[in-house]
């Protein structure tokens, strides 16, 4: 079984069915470990939920396309894919849709929040944590993309809930919207973008002509701000500066009157909620005139 | 997506470890160009934060074990609701635990 470095396929033809099935000979007991975890991970069965053939079929695509002359060892090329095709294997399933091996309460949301959090952070398929937002050591380093993994997570939830309706759930997260409603609305478009709307966070930087860089650096400073006030909430803390790569952004919308997605949210809510006040008080008053 | 620094190499000029006397000034030639390029690209690369390293099995227990810690720091009074607080937790888990790959083949 080979290692997988470039130099061993160097005499195939890139695309050609030899090289192809060279690849499939070597790696697929790997790409069976990659759907394994994907299954353990997520109380699935790898086989019977097939994610087995997503590893497969992420396998062949993968070998397909790769050509051995750019240098890049075949495992680091493919991992990203064949992890992809078996998550959605696993989403696809009947034991997924049905919520199979999630039998605790929440264990299907967890699943659902899981499974987006790959999307969020693409990097975590090649089993790579998100880059620290802080340089401080190993393990501090290690935490700061913990708790990145767990505000991100913590915003995924809340937005599920809106998304579900469930107005009396959600009112349990206020606080973590209210957290995002103070950011500057150049903070609370990227947050909207990529948790509301699913946009990754090149198309957000794509779509006002930026480097995707800033928006991945910045999306990890948001995060780490949002754990910190999470976790010291009687803790004062200066507002979270915007990068300098992103203030053309800033301006722009403030200068269209921008005020932030997750501000109209609370506004709305309030406004909601006034309405819905004025209507009780009308209400009772002329209850109290009919009696 | 995190970018590898790793993978990006700044493109080394046809002149590079070659000393050639009669042509030892080669100013306003394309390559320099390209050199300088390559230059900033590196520059610029240098800059990139480098990912943490990659999630291995027998980090997991100890992952599991930061994420719980740090959850504790964000839930309970005052923080986010302590009900939600498993399903948010084991996401994460969930997610680390689907990340790390154990290659037994």
């Amino acid at each position: 079984m080979g290692s997988g470095s470039a130099e061993e396929y160097m005499s195939y033809e890139a695309g050609s069915e030899e090289l192809v099935a060279k690849l499939v000979e070597d790696h697929q007991g790997w790409a069976a470990s990659i759907a394994r975890s994907v299954a353990r991970a997520w109380n699935l069965d790898w086989q019977l939920d097939g994610l087995d053939g997503g590893a497969y079929e992420g396998l062949i695509f993968s070998a397909r396309r790769y050509d051995p002359a750019r240098g890049v060892p075949f495992r680091a090329y493919a991992r990203r894919r064949i992890h992809e095709s078996s998550t959605e294997e696993a989403r696809k399933s009947k034991s997924w849709q049905r919520g199979v091996g999630a039998d605790a309460p929440g264990e299907q949301e967890s699943r659902e929040i899981s499974a987006m959090l790959f999307n969020v952070f693409p990097e975590l398929r090649e089993g790579l944590l998100p880059a620290s937002a802080v340089e401080k050591g190993e393990e501090e380093s290690m935490r700061s993309s913990v708790r990145q993994l767990l505000a991100s997570a913590s915003m995924l939830a809340t937005l599920h809930e809106l998304e579900k309706g469930g107005a009396d759930r959600a009112i349990e997260y206020k606080r973590m919207i209210g957290i995002i409603a103070d950011l500057e609305p150049v903070h609370q478009a990227i947050m909207w973008s990529v948790y509301w709307e699913g946009q990754s966070m090149r198309q957000v930087a794509s779509d006002w002509e930026i480097d995707e860089l800033n928006v991945i650096r910045e999306h990890k400073q948001i995060l780490q701000f949002v754990f910190s006030k999470l976790a010291n909430p009687k803790k004062g803390s200066t507002a979270l500066k915007i990068r300098p790569g992103l203030r053309p952004v800033a301006q722009t919308l403030k200068r269209e009157g921008f005020k932030g997605p997750f501000s109209d949210l609370l506004e709305g809510a309030a406004v909601f909620l006034l309405v819905l006040a004025a209507g009780l008080l009308l209400a009772s008053d002329m209850l109290g005139l009919l009696i | 997506m995190v970018k590898k620094v790793g993978g990006k190499k700044p493109p080394v000029s046809a002149g590079t470890g070659k000393v050639e006397s009669t042509k030892s000034v080669q100013t306003g030639k394309v390559s320099d160009v390209g050199d300088v390029r390559g230059a900033e690209k590196q520059a610029k690369s240098s800059r990139v934060r480098r990912p943490t390293r990659p999630m291995t099995a027998e980090e997991r227990e100890h992952l599991f074990k930061l994420i719980h810690e740090e959850a504790d720091k964000m839930f309970g009074a005052n923080g986010l609701p302590q009900s939600q607080r498993a399903t948010v937790e084991n996401a994460v888990k969930q997610t680390v635990d689907a990340s790390i790959v154990e290659e037994d083949d």
